[in-house]
């Protein structure tokens, strides 16, 4: 072996293994350039710096026409659900907001209403579909007259949510009778099943409508515990995934399983069963946290799928990045449930990630992610504020 | 010039796994991820969200300018300490190699000048007596 072949080697040799060392050295430290205290996202007691930079982003939106156009024609254009998941979001979050910070009740009821509004004008005008992704209108809905469960239950939970806030008498029927129907579709399905799309009913959607239910018993005084429970029984008969027990995200009419447990489903149903069934919504997150929620060095994020399941990639699971199968929907809505379960360090993990994956954009005091959407955004400020409104429907 | 033309030939030379070739592409890395933040390509990193940054665009060129600047910041936060790291590290063992020989060289030659001394030292022998 010639010497300059020799020292060649040698160098590749050394340079590699410093190449080993630095990453070695380097890869655990990252995330302490990221990782902030946690009250920095979310505050029981009151809210937190981020919380506010969020929305005022929002309240930023919601008061200039132009501005809101624009974002929700980006968003539209790839998912007509998620314009409205945003305003549901916002209204949930402002609801909060506003339970915290009782002062501030002025200046999010006019969002909050101007946002009903909006959402109802649209639907009055162009019907469910202007929510609903154009494969909604490939075949006919079942049961007719063709109503979406998904903005059935929505709506009327950002209606309660408004009522919590400051009692609005204008928003007691419809919620009510968005509610009655509900019921009504349910009571008429053996499993007690209603549809979002054609024959295609969403444990998220289910999950959002039980929580309106909570929320209209606190207001009204009925009491649909009842309806509940027993939607809870035919769930965990029925709707489990037997090999991780979680809950399923999606099934037919007739209860024919579509899409098994999903990330970006099942942190958002825990939430929702939190307020209807807390002992069930824990053991489905203690599943979850164990089947879907990961933290790989100081880093938090949600998978998609159990490894007992593999679904296709859609719009809801969102970017999958693969090797860590990191999703963007998941890691999302992971948010929501684990500020709900105070799983604090998952909770850290998980804003150490955003902050560092998500490319943050704070300008005048306003702070948007680049990586997420108006959408993306919304979940996330509701994460952070999440909590009194479901502490005051939870109460007797 | 001379000396930029010069630098840049150092550079240009420098072993693939030399402590200057990991530091050049370090600063490589850093001069391009400023580039593309100072053109905004931060905004277009809207399309891990399945979104598109700008309407006047198609969605495939939305999504390259996003991926071009997601790499270049990964680039920029993992490979880029990871290179100074490396870059320091095989300078320190370069140092390190490179002071051994001249230690050895250097207690070689104090050993051969002590015996060089000493010879001048030795008395010469005395003048045979007749």
């Amino acid at each position: 072996m010639s010497s300059t072949l020799k020292a060649h080697l040698r160098d590749a040799g050394v340079g590699l293994l410093a190449l080993m060392l630095a990453s070695a050295l380097w890869l655990p430290c990252l995330h302490l350039f990221f990782r902030k205290p946690l009250s920095n996202f979310y505050q029981e007691n009151a809210i937190s710096p981020k919380a506010r930079q969020l929305a005022a982003r929002h309240l930023r939106l919601w008061t200039e026409p132009a501005l809101r156009e624009i974002e929700l024609n980006k968003m539209r254009g790839s998912n007509a659900e998620w314009d409205f998941m945003g305003r549901c979001f916002l209204v949930w979050s402002l609801a909060n907001m506003g339970l915290r910070e009782p002062q501030m009740k002025a200046q999010y009821l006019p969002v909050i209403d101007q946002n009903i509004q909006e959402t109802l004008k649209i639907e009055k005008e162009d019907g469910i579909y202007a929510f609903l992704m154009p494969y909604a209108k490939a075949r006919p809905y079942i049961v007719t007259p063709a109503r979406s469960l998904f903005i059935d239950g929505e709506i009327a939970l950002m209606m309660g949510a408004r009522r919590m806030l400051q009692e609005e008498p204008a928003y007691k029927q419809p919620m009510t009778e968005r509610l009655a129907i509900i019921e009504q579709r349910w009571r008429a399905n053996p499993i007690m099943a209603a549809e979002s799309y054609p024959d295609e009913c969403w444990t998220f959607d289910h999950a959002v409508a039980l929580a309106a239910f909570k929320v209209a018993d606190r207001l009204d005084g009925t009491d649909h515990s009842a309806l509940c429970k027993q939607w809870i029984a035919l769930a965990k008969e029925r709707l489990v995934h037997k090999p991780s027990g979680l809950l399923i995200s999606s099934f037919q009419t007739d209860g024919t399983a579509l899409d098994g447990p999903e990330g970006s489903t099942i942190w958002m149903v825990v939430h929702c069963l939190q307020v209807v069934d807390d002992s069930f919504a824990r053991d489905q997150y203690e599943r979850a946290r164990k089947e879907l929620g990961r933290v790989v060095l100081g880093f938090g994020y949600g998978e998609e799928w159990p490894s007992s399941w593999q679904g296709p990639r859609d719009i809801d699971s969102g970017m999958v990045i693969p090797v860590f199968e990191v999703s963007a929907g998941s890691s999302g809505m992971a948010f929501v449930a684990a500020s709900s379960f105070h799983d604090w360090e998952f909770l850290r993990a998980l804003n150490t990630t955003i902050d560092m994956a998500a490319f943050p954009s704070r300008k005048n005091g306003q702070l948007k992610y680049c990586a997420s959407n108006q959408v993306g955004d919304a979940a996330l400020l509701y994460a952070s504020v999440l909590g009194p409104l479901w502490e005051r429907a939870s109460k007797p | 010039m001379k000396r930029c033309l010069r630098f840049v030939r150092c550079i240009w030379n420098a072993g693939a796994f030399s402590a200057t070739a990991f530091a050049t592409r370090a600063v490589l890395i850093t001069l391009l991820f400023s580039l593309s933040e100072a053109l905004g390509l931060r905004e277009y990193t809207t399309f891990l969200s399945g979104t598109s940054a700008n309407l006047n665009v198609s969605w495939q060129t939305a999504a390259t300018l996003g991926l071009i600047h997601l790499l270049l910041y990964v680039g920029f936060i993992l490979a880029v300490p990871i290179f100074l790291i490396t870059a320091a590290l095989i300078s320190i063992w370069n140092r390190s190699a490179a002071s051994k020989p001249q230690c050895e060289r250097l207690e070689k030659q104090s050993v051969r000048a002590e015996r060089a001394t000493s010879r001048k030292i030795t008395p010469s022998p005395p003048f045979p007596s007749r």
